[in-house]
């Protein structure tokens, strides 16, 4: 059975009825545990309504959410125990850092699911080793870090209720190339030591690329496409038509193809791009 | 051509009480109409220099000339606000007004101007940015690029020398993303303004001129986009986004085949391979 | 996220659209005033009358009223069943010492009747006049208190910005409330003590940002050379032109016919 089913959901922000535009319209949606799923699109197409959604945040208006089989809105106590289960990890997360020390912070999403207080440290050491901080700065403000390790802070607080299923939601935006890097190579260590199961949305193609087994490609409240990661980008025409950008090696790949090369276009890194260009050059 | 910025050993630091300098001796010079992009890790000091060129911060030590006016003479700061924009990275936070065409009249109508020459100010500007149909719009519903482009807007009816950008595009997608370049690169080369970017992305860094690279408050490295980006050792050094095209190059240079790149473009890209594999004369 | 919220400028063509604001408001007032002082049901259906002709030549659609109608509804019923019990008369209906008379029936009615022309009035000011014309209007009828020393064209200022970003500020409250909750925090549900602790992870990181926001957009105004001293121009200078006249002159004419309906029967 899989993790995550969402079945013909639909939501609008404006309830009433003729002005009403469809923020997500007929969503199905089916993801497997362990899967890392990619979430791409353009602004505005509905991505972080749906995974708000999914993290039973926003109610649907029509259709359900299923966590292993069961049905996340049907009633508060299935729902609270389910919470948990499910970890979202907002845009900017380090917005919403709000106490007097960073064990606090961290601690928050523990100390209401009601557990111990030596279950609740062991979980905030356990988080903030996972992002790669030391624990020294457990007993800092949160204020008086840097931006970066801010964001770790807050994505800590999150895998510190140790979801089932964790979602990411641009991740890396303004942060530098280092941070970024950083950032993803503990979301991808995380994913890799507790295989759980990882929904992540990004505008960075290369992270999707790189990081996701399945992408789900979405535009103006719909999914128009969903499979695995290689297969969608090797469709041009698809990507084309929902202006979803390709990594720039597949750019090369297409445009030497049109200009006459037998050249393999479904290319997304630099060492395929070596082999086939080398193949073509060495093969005549 | 006289400098129009000019830093004669800018130093700079929060507080007296603070040791530590952001910005260490920089003595610079960028003439009027030129494009250049600032780049560096975050905390080397980019945004703290650019926000001395329009008297936003003031010299520690050393001197900041705009234009022939010393930004800590107070009597210039009104003139130096008008030949000197600024647009900072969350266009939400530099909105004034709910309607757009009353946000970006906000500019001119300080400049104390008569109606008609601020319409006038006010249509030119959205016509340049491309929002010309969405002059009566409400701008808390625009998407992320139309605000950044609204921002651009609000700071060319002011019709400044010069406009500073500091990193205006990291919450925006690839797409927008590329929009407000290409409205910055028109801006540049039609109307001659002085084009200052702060940036992440090497993607934008290539529109520009000249590119300087910042290291703990000093200048590092001062250059053209191409040499920044071509020499690996470099962007390492700094931790600088490698572009995939330079990717490319190593995996030649690693199988021993040396693939000039001038041109660090797509279409560059492409046009280096396209050379190699036409070429019969090459021998592994 | 709302579309068209309580108040918000709807945007089309029509005569109430083009009236001059200050006009607007003054009428706005006058007609506030004036909804307090229906005594009959003819004059309360004489001004409904006046308020539907203006609705429709406002051209916002009616459904756009309805919908902000929701919000005021809850205040305007529980008004008016306080008065259903507190009043003297002729009792009607009693059970205990709850009393219900006649009078308080109609007061009853009559303050629902007031709240709601009240509602509409001030709504149809809102939807037709843009945030920018309403500050103008406002800061031209507030110049007479200049002669106290009060900045008007500050004030003004402030109008505007506070306009600009409630819808902003909501925005981001429902964001950091939205985190908050992935992390079970207990803010529309649980016991007090619950609440209030949820409560304080949606207002610090909500003051936060408002503090970042307003330091951005000071750099943003000074930059776009912003000064509390100078004199700024406006873009839309606020002009009467022949429709202002004709409507001022029909306004009084109905206030008129009004007060005549109203004290007379």
């Amino acid at each position: 059975m899989p993790l995550i089913e969402v079945k013909e959901l639909s939501f609008s922000y404006e309830k009433s009825s003729n002005l009403k535009k469809q923020d997500l319209s007929n969503i199905n949606l089916n993801i497997n545990r362990g899967e890392i799923i990619g979430l791409i699109g353009p602004s505005g197409s509905g991505k972080t309504t749906l995974v708000q959604q999914i993290g039973g945040l926003l109610r649907p208006d029509h259709g359900t959410v299923l966590f292993d089989g069961l049905d996340i809105f049907k009633d508060s106590k299935v729902f609270r125990k389910l919470r948990y289960k499910i970890g979202l990890v907002f845009q900017n997360p380090e917005e919403q850092l709000f106490s007097e020390t960073i064990f606090k912070d961290i601690a928050f999403g523990p100390h209401n699911m009601g557990l111990s207080r030596d279950n609740i440290a062991k979980r905030v050491l356990e988080a903030i080793n996972f992002v790669g901080l030391d624990k020294s700065i457990l007993s800092k403000s949160p204020f008086e870090i840097s931006g970066g390790e801010k964001r770790r802070v807050a994505i800590a607080g999150v895998i510190a209720m140790r979801p089932e299923i964790l979602i990411l939601d641009e991740p890396t935006v303004g942060l530098d190339f280092e941070g970024s890097r950083s950032i993803l190579s503990y979301i991808k260590q995380y994913n890799r030591e507790n295989k759980n199961t990882l929904i992540l949305i990004s505008h960075n193609m290369d992270d999707i690329i790189n990081l996701t087994d399945k992408v789900a490609v979405m535009s103006a409240g719909e999914i128009k496409a969903f499979g695995k990661t290689g297969k969608i980008f090797a469709d041009p025409v698809l990507l084309h038509s929902l202006k979803i950008d390709v990594p720039e090696i597949t750019k090369i790949m297409k445009k030497l193809k049109e200009k006459g090369f037998n050249l393999k276009d479904s290319v997304f890194t630099e060492r395929e791009a070596l082999q086939e260009i080398l193949r073509l050059k060495y093969t005549i | 051509m006289e400098n129009f910025i000019e830093t004669k050993n800018l130093s700079f630091r929060y507080s007296d009480q603070d040791k530590d300098l952001i910005l260490d001796n920089i003595s610079l010079g960028i003439k009027q109409g030129e494009f250049v992009c600032i780049l560096g890790r975050n905390g080397s000091g980019k945004s703290t220099l650019v926000k001395t060129f329009n008297s936003l911060l003031l010299p520690s030590e050393g001197k900041v000339y705009v234009n022939g006016m010393d930004t800590a003479d107070e009597k210039h700061n009104f003139e130096i606000h008008k030949q000197v924009g600024l647009i900072l990275q969350n266009p939400d936070n530099q909105i004034v007004s709910s309607i757009v065409e009353e946000d970006v009249a906000f500019g001119p109508e300080n400049l104390g101007l008569a109606p008609a020459e601020i319409k006038y100010r006010v249509e030119r500007a959205l016509n340049i940015v491309g929002l010309e149909s969405f002059s009566q719009n409400i701008t808390h519903k625009l998407s992320g690029g139309q605000k950044q482009k609204l921002a651009i807007a609000e700071v060319l009816a002011m019709e400044p020398q010069c406009i500073i950008l500091d990193e205006p595009t990291s919450m925006l997608d690839s797409f927008s993303q590329v929009e407000i370049l290409k409205i910055l690169k028109k801006i540049n080369k039609k109307y001659k303004i002085t084009v200052i970017l702060v940036t992440h992305s090497t993607r934008e860094a290539m529109f520009a001129d000249r590119a300087i690279v910042m290291e703990k408050g000093r200048i590092a490295v001062d250059t053209k986009p191409v040499d920044v980006f071509s020499d690996i050792d470099l962007l390492n050094k700094f931790n600088l986004h490698i572009p995939q095209g330079i990717k490319l190059l190593l995996e030649f240079n690693k199988k021993g085949v040396s693939l000039h790149l001038s041109d660090l473009s797509v279409d560059g890209c492409v046009a280096s391979i396209e050379k190699f594999l036409e070429d019969k004369n090459a021998v592994n | 996220m709302q579309d068209v919220f309580f108040g918000q400028y709807y945007l089309t063509d029509s005569i109430i659209h083009r009236l001059d604001a200050r006009l607007k408001i003054a009428l706005t007032l006058i007609f506030a005033v004036l909804s307090f002082l229906i005594e009959n049901y003819a004059g309360a259906m004489y001004f409904f009358i006046f308020v539907f002709f203006i609705i429709m030549l406002s051209k916002v659609p009616f459904k756009i009223y309805f919908k902000s109608i929701k919000m005021v509804l809850l205040i305007i019923l529980f008004t008016s069943i306080m008065n259903l019990f507190y009043s003297d008369g002729p009792i009607i209906f009693a059970i205990g010492s709850i009393r219900i008379t006649q009078t308080g029936m109609e007061n009853s009615a009559f303050i629902a009747l007031r709240l709601l022309l009240l509602f509409f009035v001030s709504s149809i000011l809102t939807y037709t006049t843009s945030p920018s014309e309403f500050t103008h209007g406002i800061e031209s009828l507030l110049r007479p208190l200049s002669v106290f020393k009060v900045n008007i064209s500050n004030l003004s200022m402030m109008i505007t910005l506070a306009l600009r970003f409630v819808p902003i500020l909501l925005n981001e409250a429902n964001k950091i409330s939205a985190a908050q909750k992935a992390r079970g925090a207990q803010i529309d549900s649980g016991n007090l003590k619950k609440r209030v602790e949820a409560l304080g992870g949606v207002i610090i990181p909500l003051f936060l940002v408002s503090f970042k926001k307003a330091n951005d957009l000071a750099v943003a105004m000074e930059s776009r050379c912003y000064s509390c001293e100078r004199n700024r121009t406006k873009m839309k200078i606020l002009k009467f032109k022949k429709i202002d006249y004709s409507a001022l002159l029909f306004s009084l004419a109905v206030i008129v016919a009004f007060l005549i309906f109203n004290f007379q029967i």
